[in-house]
């Protein structure tokens, strides 16, 4: 399943913004800030994106098509 | 008006009683030298010198923070740091005889759940008010735990909260915390993980 792209630029973006609040001394850990709330978010928004496909019946189905 | 000061007390010195505050900064037995350096680059670099301050200003109104030194040791007992050189000398000292004695019997002074956790490298700034109180347990003690903050700059900010709240807060004589210090502590053990992940690939790398 395709992560939603605003799930990952949002998990970017709040990384960033936590890089600058933590100010991390060693680039290691500034990466590893981005990749853990990027990926976090990206988890989210994948795991929100299959509850939404599972609650929404398919396309044309009460039409019993 | 209260002023967090610091001071380099021998073992054979007593603690003076007569301030408004005495804490100690308590390094567990062998700590590195290197980490003992290190705080007290930020000990020297942050708190004002209780020597300069006791010209101007009675005791009470000091917030003293003891660095203890062995007896017979050449680490003065105050004195004004005007350079980054002569802090290094003066902290290349007071780490290589700092008197882990006297550290525990301040630590045998905090009540059980107050002291050091076992294998946790330190320091631990304690502090009793007013100083008269020094090494009681049933009275109010402020504590600050620097095991998790590391790197000078960290250090350096973690020993402003300190100063902050020995100054700005008194009344608050207990253990909190503020934005400040989640923030040092979140970003070294940030910086920690970020090195042992770095070094992990670099293992991998290298056995291909």
């Amino acid at each position: 399943m395709k992560p939603p792209v605003w799930a990952s630029t949002a998990g970017f973006l709040i990384g960033l913004v936590l890089v600058w609040w933590l100010r991390p001394e060693t680039t290691e850990g500034a990466a590893l800030v981005i990749i853990v709330c990027t990926a976090l978010l990206t988890l989210g928004g994948i795991i929100v994106q299959s509850v939404r496909g599972r609650k929404a019946p398919p396309a044309g189905a009460e039409d019993g098509k | 008006m209260a002023i967090a000061t610091r001071i380099f007390l021998a073992g054979n010195e007593p603690i003076p009683g007569q301030f408004g505050a005495i804490a100690v900064v308590i390094f567990p037995n062998g700590s590195d030298p290197a980490r003992l350096q290190q705080v007290c680059r930020a000990f020297v670099a942050v708190l004002d010198d209780s020597g300069e301050v006791s010209e101007r200003l009675p005791d009470a109104a000091q917030m003293v923070t003891i660095w203890p030194v062995k007896n017979g040791s050449a680490v003065p007992r105050s004195g004004v740091v005007s350079s980054a050189a002569e802090a290094d000398r003066l902290c290349t000292a007071a780490a290589a005889n700092y008197d882990y004695l006297r550290a525990q019997q301040a630590m045998a002074g905090l009540p059980s759940a107050e002291r050091l956790a076992p294998a946790t490298r330190g320091p631990l700034l304690a502090a009793w008010a007013p100083g008269a109180d020094f090494g009681r347990q049933h009275v109010s003690i402020l504590r600050y735990d620097l095991s998790g903050i590391a790197g000078q700059q960290r250090l350096i900010g973690a020993m402003q909260v300190w100063k902050d709240k020995i100054e700005r807060q008194p009344e608050l004589w207990q253990s909190g915390w503020n934005t400040t210090k989640v923030r040092l502590w979140l970003s070294t053990q940030v910086d920690e993980l970020g090195a042992q992940i770095g070094a992990a690939m670099k293992l991998v790398n290298d056995s291909f």
